[in-house]
């Protein structure tokens, strides 16, 4: 127990402090951690949420709030239900057939799982970035004006252009605007008409960033942007998710936990059968977690 | 002993086991392009020139393949060269092998000692199988073969196989002839010592499978394309001197004409020309030398036009007048302006400036809004001065202007000065510019310009065989509206079905859960596919034709061809609908864009190539579908009390469209079709030579190949639009 406490504590270079025993460590209750409340902050607020992929649970009782304009990582191995999580937020599980999802989850203060919920609304406040960096194959302005194109936000094509009503300036606009915020305007503005798939993968990614901006999200789910990634670009994806943190509310999944270290405000610990072990803030997590099962993980003991 | 030798990492350079190996393999192609040869009479196998019978040659021939890969074989065996066989050349080998010679020993056996032959052919075949088996693979897979060859070529050469004989087949009746035999034996004997050799030159082992095999499925592809070629060949051999009987075209719409592949084939090879090497070298300079042809041949017509003199063969002729017809006119600069617009800039600083962009935008606009007024008024004309025509001129003048100025700043190497507008826009003004002229001639009927020189309404192309229908026992052969109606089926049925199938793929793809609703379907769809069209023109006759007009019509044979078309285009557009990642359903739901616009904007675009394929296989059938348009263009009718759905249509239209002189008052009126008038040619046996008949496939697969090509190159379009080459 102690060998492993040292080892986290040079990776995160702190004094080691070795008093800490295994029983004082493990002997902490689920209740305390579940009591970290941002109060009115919370922009999310998961009460009990199930998630059954057929009869399998993914999910088993999470609970969480999750605070505004700050980044939240989800951290946890594999198949432990933290994309399944991510996913549920904006209900983009509605899409997989099998899944069935139990419980709340608040966003705004109204539960989004409730009857007559408009998905585009909230899908369009509730934004969301995947694994890997798919573009669609149109040009890098088609892709980062889809969304408002779509929403009726800006008015382009034939019909607009005939009535007089194209607003290809206010697009001009708001292109040049998501990309600078994306990190990726330099690296693109000579060749906005080229086709998004003949970028690199770092620069896709960030595309797929600007072109959920484009819509202009209040939250960003981010589901392992950086996996995909070389060191790099990697490193240009956190750097953009912590300018992010200033507008936006992130909540980004990763299996990599020095990522979560990094750029996390505060850190969710999933670990396997769906179940949440810990939620507080990120160094409590990675220097002094309440759990022994959190603190063998972020130490690299298991998973 | 070849065994010592490990596998070369580096190939130095070939040896000369490489070269013999080399050499056999190319004569083995030979031989079998004669074998081939032989099948079409183009290769002689009696008497030739020197008084020896063809077929000794091939004897000859397979004699000394036999030798080179027995000689291959013991080479590597007992000599000093570099090849690294395997232990034993493999059980499919064996097989194939053992099997040959069972047919061999069995074959000659039973013909020289009857039917105890067949047991020892079994008995020879299966201890050639296991002694390949057992053999190391260089001496197994060459010595079987090497003797086969050397046992037929023999055989031939000795003429035991020679003129005369014919192989009487005891078990069915029928009678080979020498030349057939000797045919086939050779082609089976020169494609086993291609594979040999081909092995040898790989040194056997892993590589020589690799080049055996290489060598095999090549031959397979150059056979196809050979097949394809031979086919295309022979049917305008047969067609194209009645087709283009007394063909007569005027010198400058020829030009005009001959501008399009110029401008595409210099712009090919000189693209090329700086960077490219080995293979595309070889092209562009194809490219180029196609450019100079072009170019040679310009200026003879244009020397024609200069000195008034026509140019005429046989049955043709180009009248040395300088005169465009205004349809290939439009056609070309039509092309033309969709091909520059596609294109990519020559030099990436050569963009439009928006002003000229606008102008160009709103010129456009205007001159497609009065050519519209004066297809459904008349003219417009202000003191008897066309305004289209005018304003179209003045546009083509001032841009052609630009054009020149801009191409003389090129070849003086002098920066292009700012007050010449861009290359580019020039180019596209001026090609719209003749687009419009073109246009307006067309529409209103009346020439631009003086008698020798300008646009006219039509007589510059006199294509008897195409523009006029049969009449009489040889008064006029021609295929005009056969053509038309071919014309109008497919397109009809092609807006018929291509909506409907692509509609219902996307119910099926993107809305339906997979059920046992949607694998009916897809059964169903397989069935209607194979369902035999003359089913279909059964039901056309006995359902559609009754509703409509009760007699055979373009419209019910519309209505047929697309319920043909139907269930093809729609298992491919679910094919690539299937296959769009959903990846992009993903991202396009999490911007919150609904199920539809997400179809509409990214799954159709995406999956735009594949609905193009099987459109084009579609139009490929229906073209050429016979059976149905036999029963609903001109089946037997019977008085019917069905609803009459659609009892008669009329085009209100006053103008006709171009080309047309017989047009069909309706869509309900009865029309022929290229396929079925070439049924009803060949079977009418009226006319005492096949050739009207010929012309006609020869129309028939011009037209099947002209959409192919409009389709092939959407389906480029699209393709270019969603990748980024």
């Amino acid at each position: 127990m102690t060998e492993t406490k040292m080892a986290a504590d040079s990776r995160t270079g702190r004094e080691t402090t070795v008093e800490t025993t295994k029983g004082e460590s493990t002997e902490h209750t689920r209740e305390e951690w579940t009591d970290y409340e941002f109060g009115d902050e919370a922009v999310l607020s998961v009460d009990d949420l199930n998630v059954y992929y057929g009869e399998e649970r993914a999910i088993k009782d999470v609970s969480m709030d999750i605070p505004e304009e700050s980044v939240t990582a989800l951290i946890g191995p594999s198949g432990c239900g933290k994309s399944t999580f991510l996913r549920s937020l904006n209900r983009m599980n509605d899409r997989i057939k099998s899944a069935r999802v139990e419980g709340s989850v608040e966003f705004d203060g109204q539960d989004i799982y409730q009857e007559g919920v408009d998905l585009v609304e909230l899908r369009k406040r509730i934004g969301m970035v995947f694994q890997s960096p798919n573009p669609f194959p149109k040009s890098i302005r088609e892709n980062v004006a889809y969304g408002p194109r779509k929403h009726g936000d800006i008015s382009r094509g034939l019909a607009a252009r005939l009535l007089g009503r194209d607003e290809k300036d206010a697009e001009d606009e708001l292109v040049e605007r998501t990309l600078r915020q994306a990190a990726l305007w330099e690296e693109v503005e000579d060749r906005l008409a080229d086709n998004a798939l003949g970028l690199s993968g770092g620069q896709q990614q960030r595309l797929c960033i600007a072109r959920c901006l484009a819509v202009d999200p209040e939250v960003i789910l981010m589901d392992e942007p950086a996996s995909a990634l070389d060191p790099i670009a990697t490193a240009k994806i956190e750097d953009l998710i912590e300018e992010l943190a200033e507008e936006y509310t992130v909540v980004v999944v990763t299996h990599n936990m020095q990522q979560a270290a990094r750029i996390s405000d505060q850190t969710a610990v999933f670990l396997t059968g769906g179940e949440l072990v810990e939620y507080d803030d990120t160094e409590k997590i990675f220097e002094n977690p309440e759990s022994q099962r959190v603190e063998d993980y972020v130490t690299g003991k298991f998973g | 002993m070849s065994d010592a030798y490990s596998r070369r990492l580096v190939d130095t350079g070939s040896t000369g086991y490489d070269r013999i190996a080399a050499g056999t393999v190319g004569i083995a192609f030979l031989l079998f392009a004669a074998a081939v040869g032989t099948f079409f009479g183009w290769v002689p196998t009696g008497e030739t020139g020197s008084g020896v019978p063809g077929l000794t040659y091939f004897g000859v021939a397979l004699l000394g393949l036999g030798g080179l890969v027995v000689g291959l074989g013991i080479a590597s065996r007992r000599f000093d060269v570099a090849t690294t066989p395997s232990e034993s050349p493999g059980l499919i080998a064996s097989t194939v092998l053992g099997l040959l010679w069972l047919a061999t020993v069995g074959s000659i056996a039973s013909w020289v000692l009857g039917s105890i032959g067949w047991p020892l052919g079994v008995v020879v075949g299966g201890a050639v199988g296991y002694a390949t088996l057992a053999a190391p693979e260089d001496l197994g897979s060459t010595l079987p073969v090497g003797a086969f060859l050397l046992l037929s070529g023999a055989l031939v050469t000795a003429g035991v196989l020679g003129p005369g004989w014919a192989w009487e087949s005891a078990a069915f009746a029928a009678t080979f002839p020498a030349d057939v035999v000797v045919a086939v034996v050779a082609l089976l004997g020169s494609l086993l010592a291609g594979w040999t050799a081909g092995k040898a030159y790989g040194g056997f082992g892993a590589r020589g499978r690799q080049h055996g095999a290489f060598l095999l499925v090549s031959l397979v592809v150059f056979l196809v394309i050979g097949v394809l070629a031979f086919l295309l060949m022979y049917v305008a051999e047969r067609g194209i001197g009645t087709a283009v009987e007394n063909l007569s075209v005027s010198a400058g719409t020829l030009l005009v004409a001959l501008a399009l592949p110029l401008f595409v084939s210099i712009r090919r090879g000189r693209r090329g020309l700086g960077s490219a090497s080995g293979i595309t070298l070889v092209a562009v300079y194809l490219w180029l030398a196609f450019a100079g042809t072009l170019a040679v041949v310009g200026s003879a017509l244009g020397y024609a036009i200069v000195t008034g003199n026509a140019i005429t063969t046989a049955t043709t002729a180009i009248q040395p007048t300088a005169t465009v017809g205004a349809l290939p006119a439009a056609l070309v600069s039509g092309l033309a302006l969709l091909a520059v617009r596609q294109a990519k800039p020559w030099r990436p600083s050569d963009s439009r400036p928006r002003t000229l962009k606008r102008a160009g935008v709103g010129l456009a606009t205007a001159l497609a809004a009065s050519l519209v007024l004066e297809f459904l008024v008349g003219p417009l004309a202000v003191a008897g001065i066309s305004l289209v025509g005018t304003g179209a001129i003045a546009v083509c003048v001032l841009s052609g202007a630009a054009v020149a100025a801009n191409l003389s700043t090129r070849f003086r190497d002098s920066p292009s000065s700012a007050s010449i507008p861009p290359f580019r826009s020039s180019t596209q003004l001026f090609l719209l510019g003749v687009l419009a002229a073109s246009l307006h001639v067309l529409v209103t009927g009346t020439s631009i310009g003086t008698e020798t020189v300008g646009l006219v309404a039509s007589g510059t192309v006199d294509w008897p065989f195409v523009m006029n229908p049969t009449q009489g026992l040889g008064i006029q052969r021609g295929v005009m509206p056969a053509l038309i109606g071919t014309v109008w089926i497919v397109v009809g049925a092609v807006v018929f079905s291509v909506p409907i199938a692509v509609g219902a793929a996307v119910f099926l793809t993107e809305y339906a859960e997979d059920s046992l609703f949607t694998k009916g379907v897809d059964v169903a769809t397989n069935g209607l596919w194979s369902t035999p069209s003359i089913v279909f023109g059964l039901f056309g006759l006995a359902f559609i034709v009754p509703r409509f007009g009760n007699s055979g019509s373009i419209f019910a044979s519309q209505l047929v061809l697309g319920f043909m078309l139907l269930p093809l285009v729609l298992v491919t557009s679910r094919e690539a609908m299937q296959s769009v990642p959903d990846e992009y359903r993903d991202a396009s739901a999490a911007l919150g864009v609904s199920k539809w616009d997400t179809v509409r904007e990214v799954v159709i675009p995406a999956s735009m190539p594949g609905i193009i394929t099987g459109v084009i296989l579609g139009v490929g059938r229906i073209a050429g579908e016979t059976a149905p348009l036999l029963l609903v263009l001109n089946g037997p009718v019977a008085p019917t009390d069905a609803p009459a759905v659609l009892s008669s249509f009329e085009v209100g239209l006053t103008a006709q469209p171009p080309f047309v002189s017989v047009t069909n008052p309706a869509l309900l009126e009865s029309a022929s079709a290229l396929p079925y008038q070439l049924y009803a040619i060949i079977t009418a046996g009226v006319l005492d030579d096949l050739s009207f008949g010929w012309a006609t496939a020869f129309v028939l697969l011009g037209v099947v190949l002209s959409f192919f090509a409009v389709a092939v190159a959407s389906r480029r379009y699209f393709r270019r639009k969603l990748h980024h080459d």
